[in-house]
Order: structure tokens, then C-alpha cells, then sequence
């Protein structure tokens, strides 16, 4: 079979960036370990109140582990709980975030931050609050009559 | 023509036996006849060339990686 010079050319490139973006794709999930935000931790959705770590919303310090503060929200139509937050600027913080109702979203604007919250389902993400300012927080999951409305804000405040 | 009349149909007659004239150059027991040529080339457009695809094809390809690029700094730009 007769393939052209330039139609080589052309194949070689779409070939290589693909395998470049896989490669990139598996060396992210299965060396650096990341993973999606909800992933396989569940929780009672309508035991979320009396659940740890969900009984106590808010920024609390942890010791021993990777991570310095754990933040923790709790989500429910149409609002956030705590519904607005202070975090000092450099502090190694998981995120820890779940919905009492229906499926709602978790995007803090201007962040890597966004995650779904899906009832029975817990939400991680590990960041370094490296920037300091104000950071709305959004429902970006349609969720209802106040979708619009369901916002709530993180304050990096110099340490 | 003959609806524009004789003087009209006189016209168009003398036309076209000048052209007829000028384009036989009066010769015209030495009508050359029509050759039939075999083996010829046609002359056509290049058509198996593939400048313009790859050249194309590279475009899409480097504003892919150039879009890539640009999202993946914003990400490691950002918390
Ligand atoms: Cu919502």
C-alpha cells in the first residue's frame, strides 16, 4: 500500500500527541495519583448532620497528616454551610464536601476547585490556598428555584 | 436574423465570410485536416499534491497543542 510522504508526516504527529496526552493522563492518575473528587467514599445522605466530619462544618486543624486543615462544607437547597469562611494564606487544605438533598455543584470561582457533590457521595480536593483574596463559591449543578442564589465564599487571609 | 430583415441577413452573411477568411487565411483547398493525437498528457491541476492538507492539518494540529497548553499554565497557575 502506497502512502503518501506528507500523509506519513501527518499520522506520525496525530499519533505522537495522542500518545503524549495519554501518557500524560497516566502518569497523572497512576504515579502522581490524582483522582476524581467523589471517589468510591460514601456517606448516609440523610444521616449527614450526625456524621463526622459533616456534624462540624468549617476549617479545623488536623495533625499527622499530609494536609493541615481540613474545610469541610455541607451543601443543601439553596446554601452552604458555613456560608462563608476564612483561611489563612499558605495552609495545605483538604476540602471535604457533601449535599444533604439533591445533586449540587462546587465551584470556587477563579480556582481548580469545582467538584459535583451527589448525595451519598463525599468530595475531596487537596490544595495550597497560595493566593490570597476572596473566593466565591457557586452552585454550578442546576438544583432547583434557588439555584441562582446558593453561594457562599472563602476569605485566604495572610497567615 | 431574419426577422431584422435583408439588410440585416447581408450583414451577418459578409460577417461571416470575412471570418471565414481570416481564419482559413483564404487557403482554402489546404484546410488542414484534424489529427487525431494519441499519448498526450492532459494538463490539469495538480491535484496529488498535499502541500495545502499538510499545511492545513499542522495548522489545526499546533493550535490544538497551543490551546492545550495554554489551559494546562492556567492550571498550574491556579490553587
Ligand atoms: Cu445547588
Amino acid at each position: 500500500m502506497h502512502i503518501h510522504k506528507y500523509e506519513k508526516i501527518w499520522l506520525i504527529f496525530g499519533l505522537t500527541t495522542l500518545l503524549v496526552f495519554l501518557s500524560v493522563l497516566g502518569v497523572s492518575a497512576f504515579y502522581l495519583g490524582n483522582q476524581p473528587p467523589s471517589c468510591l467514599a460514601t456517606i448516609n445522605p440523610e444521616k449527614v448532620d450526625t456524621t463526622k466530619p459533616f456534624n462540624k462544618p468549617g476549617l479545623k486543624k488536623v495533625e499527622g497528616k499530609d494536609w493541615d486543615y481540613e474545610l469541610v462544607f455541607v451543601a443543601s437547597a439553596f446554601n452552604y454551610n458555613p456560608g462563608e469562611i476564612e483561611v489563612p494564606k499558605g495552609a495545605k487544605v483538604k476540602v471535604i464536601a457533601t449535599t444533604k438533598d439533591v445533586i449540587h455543584g462546587f465551584e470556587v470561582a477563579g480556582t481548580n476547585i469545582n467538584m459535583m457533590l451527589e448525595p451519598g457521595f463525599i468530595s475531596e480536593f487537596e490544595t495550597t490556598f497560595d493566593k490570597a483574596g476572596e473566593f466565591l463559591i457557586v452552585c454550578n449543578e442546576y438544583c432547583g428555584a434557588g439555584h441562582h442564589m446558593m453561594t457562599s465564599k472563602i476569605k485566604v487571609v495572610e497567615a | 436574423m431574419k426577422r431584422y430583415g435583408s439588410l440585416s441577413a447581408i450583414l451577418y452573411d459578409e460577417i461571416v465570410i470575412i471570418h471565414f477568411v481570416i481564419f482559413t487565411k483564404g487557403e482554402l483547398r489546404e484546410m488542414p485536416q484534424p489529427v487525431i493525437r494519441k499519448n498526450t498528457k492532459a494538463k490539469t491541476d495538480d491535484s496529488s499534491s498535499l502541500k495545502g492538507t499538510l499545511v492545513s492539518v499542522f495548522m489545526v494540529g499546533l493550535f490544538l497543542i497551543a490551546t492545550w497548553v495554554g489551559v494546562f499554565y492556567l492550571f498550574m497557575d491556579r490553587f
